[in-house]
């Protein structure tokens, strides 16, 4: 049987030579600024994140903090950020080609669903009221869309900065930060802090954001 | 790298004449015989474009060589795409068949590999790069890049135990 370093030094020896770079490889050039850095990315998630909920929770009202107690609040927040953090890992990723792998992209995607539904279910009170469920719902929804239109910006702006390779992972990643944004918002100003109506709708916009992108990234990909 | 992202020709010049061999010998090592040239050229212009990804002081071959392999991945796509549209006239040469024919013991064995081992061990031995930088390059971890190179060496002198 042959030693580890004889395969080494024969695969050595047998791999082919590379061509040298044709002439003229190297055309036209401009000056370029340096790529993303995470402490960047995590940033913009920051202000987008901050300036929609504290910028929306004044100008549209902020009857759902004042509907929570301190305690939920904090926890909620501590989720928000988190999430945001996880989310801004994992696009600063996205966004480099081989940079360091902090989280699993998929795991990423769905976290901030998967940690909201339980946290929703745990510290809210379950009083289902099936008359104005509906009808509640339904408008919360719909701003919690606009609002995740809004936040998009921001993330496009990232993307024109960085270089994609998966677009798919990537798209589900800003599409679930999004979602994010759009909760954090519904959440400072919805008054109906109610589980049921937090779970179906709220999270709602969540998985919607986080389908939106990855819809997205698909379509991305297949016109490529 | 900061020469060629500042637009200085000498830098991306001399970031050529090294990167592109490496490059070059990446793709023919991985069976893409007759597709190398097409395959470096691609890849240089992808890096260009994406030159502004880049951030120093970063090692610079596992920003290269993650680009190299979704290269390699989007045009193995695109031809997957394609073939599926064209219809043969005639049966042309197999190029990888000839060209493995003439090839001596060890290479021609990797084909027998999965493609994420050959591909671990021909980054760590076409490029030089360490087990750190390998594990940027495929976005994985060292754990994972040491297990796959493992796993490949073990098939090898399997392979090798069983052709002498």
């Amino acid at each position: 049987m042959m030693e580890e370093k004889q395969i080494w030094e024969r695969l050595e020896k047998e791999i082919r030579p590379g061509k040298a770079a044709p002439m003229g490889l190297v055309g036209e050039l401009t000056p370029v600024q340096p790529g993303l850095s995470t402490g960047v990315v995590l940033t913009v998630f920051a202000a987008v994140l901050t300036g929609i909920t504290v910028g929306g929770g004044l100008t549209l009202g902020s009857r759902g903090m004042l509907a929570m107690t301190v305690a939920q609040v904090m926890i909620m927040g501590a989720l928000g950020v988190t999430m945001m953090g996880i989310l801004g890992l994992a696009a600063a990723q996205g966004l480099r080609p081989g940079s360091k792998v902090w989280v699993n992209v998929r795991w990423a995607n769905v976290l901030p669903l998967i940690g909201f539904l339980a946290i929703a279910a745990m510290i809210f009170p379950w009083r289902w009221m099936p008359e104005t469920f509906i009808a509640n719902g339904w408008g919360c929804l719909r701003e919690g869309l606009y609002v995740e239109l809004a936040s998009s910006a921001g993330v496009i702006w990232l993307v024109r900065r960085g270089y994609v390779m998966h677009w798919a992972g990537l798209a589900g990643t800003l599409g679930a930060f999004c979602g994010l944004t759009g909760a954090a918002l519904l959440h400072v100003m919805c008054p109906d802090q109610e589980a049921t109506h937090l779970i179906v709708w709220h999270g709602g916009i969540l998985v919607g954001g986080t389908l939106g992108g990855l819809l997205a990234g698909y379509l991305l990909l297949r016109g490529k | 790298m900061i020469g060629y992202q500042a637009a200085e020709r000498t830098a991306a010049e001399q970031l050529a004449a090294q990167v592109y061999p490496m490059l070059h010998r990446f793709y023919s090592s991985l069976g893409e015989y007759e597709r190398a040239d097409d395959l470096a050229q691609e890849c240089w212009i992808r890096l260009h474009k994406a030159r502004h990804s880049y951030r120093p002081p970063e090692p610079v071959l596992p920003w290269v060589f993650a680009i190299a392999r979704h290269t390699r991945v989007d045009q193995f796509r695109k031809r997957a795409r394609s073939s599926g549209r064209e219809v043969a006239m005639a049966k042309g040469v197999d190029f990888a068949a000839t060209a493995a024919a003439a090839e001596p013991t060890v290479l021609p064995l990797l084909e027998q590999l999965p493609s994420s081992q050959k591909e671990v061990l021909l980054l760590l031995k076409v490029t030089g790069m360490s087990l750190e930088e390998v594990a940027l390059a495929t976005a994985s971890t060292v754990g994972s890049v040491k297990q796959k190179a493992h796993r490949a060496y073990e098939t090898l002198r399997r392979l090798m135990g069983e052709k002498s």
